[in-house]
């Protein structure tokens, strides 16, 4: 009897001793849900309710998640000494939600190994606040790190890199350059050119037969948006790109002139049409 | 931009002098606006050879051949963008999608925090980098610096394997 009831206190002692043990798994299974699964508290307690049976509240799943957060910070601190830095940095900013209210995110990155030096919040996108999270930075031990800054030209950058960041060169973004500044001046040119062509065919549709003069002059102004724009962007542009890469080496205006003397006589509208069809061809 | 991407800053320079030059005189104004943005933007557009053609090499980069940080003197190497940052806003997104927004300003900050220590420390599943952590790929050694390379121990919770402990069958207890 007495052996009996050694093994039963073994036993229970041991199934504390579990269950002990896998409230600390269910934590680490918390933090694992966040972070890998990126679930919310709320679907967090809703998997461990459905899918295990355990019952945990919201506050506790919140506990748990912020006491790796502040593990995180410490952690994080650690990680940034020990460091290999390639000697550049990517530095952006992103807006998000805050109780209702815009606020930023401003990321430091090194472009070479991908890592995250540091993701700050910012209240405002301002040469100040933006400055501040630049400050930061460098006290940290990176000031003299730092060889090469790259970011989309945002004028808050400009002073705050100077100043907090003296041995960075201040290097643009060529993908913010080609699609968010010169692309977007390509796109908005091409759309003028097509929206110029577009309208004329929708005119010559529309007036078949003889046209009245007030017609006429209508007709004249499209021809002349429409080969304003081909004139100046669909030719010149392949001009001044042949030019620059030293191929043409004429002026934009004599090629232009050399290139359009064998263009038809447009009166009928087939032969616009016609004109049109090797226009875009070209 | 493109056509800017030569071998040398001398080369760069005069072909980007060229092309605002140019595109100054051309009667479009697109192109002038263009030609404008490259002028005031001048500066900043090929300082990155500077850097390249510094006798000091002030850059490094990873060499995977080599298994080591190695001076950055290839051109191909020097980074001019900054999509890693957009890179990372894009794996930030996958969070803040879920949420309807964030807390407090500490709650924030926390969350930041967590999200950069995890983004450098957890092992990858796939792309170049495949099986490693960025940290790992880096040349940093992880293991030394918390004692483990997983990021759930490395925050103060306990191992994976712990989760299954080899117990005694009642069977064989109550023999």
């Amino acid at each position: 009897m007495a052996e009996a009831q050694n093994k039963v206190v073994s036993l229970e002692t041991q199934v504390a001793h579990l269950q002990a043990q896998w409230t600390v798994m269910q934590d680490r299974l918390i933090v694992v849900l966040k972070l890998a699964g990126r679930c919310t508290v709320r679907s967090i307690v809703e998997v461990l309710e459905s899918g295990l049976g355990i019952h945990v509240s919201v506050g506790y799943v919140q506990g748990v998640i912020t006491q790796a957060e502040l593990s995180a910070h410490t952690a994080l601190g650690r990680l940034l000494e020990v460091i290999t830095l390639s000697g550049a940095i990517c530095v952006d900013e992103v807006f998000f939600k805050e109780v209702g209210r815009q606020m930023l995110g401003v990321v430091i990155v090194d472009p070479l190994s991908g890592l995250i030096l540091r993701l700050q919040r910012c209240s405002e996108r301002s040469k100040e606040a933006i400055g501040e999270v630049l400050q930061q930075f460098a006290a940290a031990g990176f000031q003299e790190r730092i060889k090469l800054y790259l970011t989309d030209m945002y004028t808050g950058y400009l002073q705050p890199v100077k100043t907090h960041l003296p041995k960075a060169v201040h290097q643009f973004c060529w993908f913010h350059i080609n699609c968010f500044h010169i692309g977007a001046r390509v796109h908005r040119a091409t759309r003028t050119y097509e929206k110029a062509v577009k309208a004329l065919a929708v005119f010559d549709k529309q007036h078949p037969n003889a046209l009245s003069p007030a017609d006429q002059k209508q007709r004249q102004a499209l021809v002349a948006a429409q080969d304003q724009a081909q004139r100046y962007w669909a030719r010149r542009t392949t001009c001044i790109l042949s030019i620059i890469r030293g191929g043409c080496g004429r002026s934009p205006d004599r090629a232009t002139v050399a290139r359009s003397g064998d263009r038809p006589q447009r009166d009928s509208p087939q032969e616009l049409r016609r004109y049109h069809n090797v226009s875009s061809a070209c | 931009m493109g056509t800017l991407w030569l071998p040398t800053l001398d080369l760069a320079t005069a072909r980007l002098d060229r092309l605002i030059r140019v595109a100054a005189q051309v009667k479009n104004p697109y192109v002038n606006e263009m030609g404008a943005f490259l002028a005031d933007h001048r500066a900043g557009l090929l300082v990155f050879y500077a850097r390249l053609e510094s006798s000091r090499h002030t850059l490094k980069r990873i060499s995977r051949s080599q298994q080591k940080w190695v001076p950055l003197t290839k051109r191909w190497a020097v980074p001019i963008t900054s999509n890693a940052a957009e890179h990372v806003f894009r794996c930030l997104r996958r969070y803040t999608h879920q949420m309807d927004h964030f807390g407090t300003p500490a709650a924030t900050q926390r969350f930041f925090d967590l999200f950069a220590f995890y983004h450098d420390v957890h092992t990858l599943r796939a792309g170049k980098r495949a099986g490693h952590s960025l940290l790992a790929a880096a040349h940093t050694d992880v293991k030394k610096l918390f004692g483990t390379d997983d990021p759930y121990t490395s925050l103060g919770f306990p191992p994976a394997s712990q989760a299954f402990v080899p117990v005694q069958s009642v069977q064989s207890a109550a023999a």
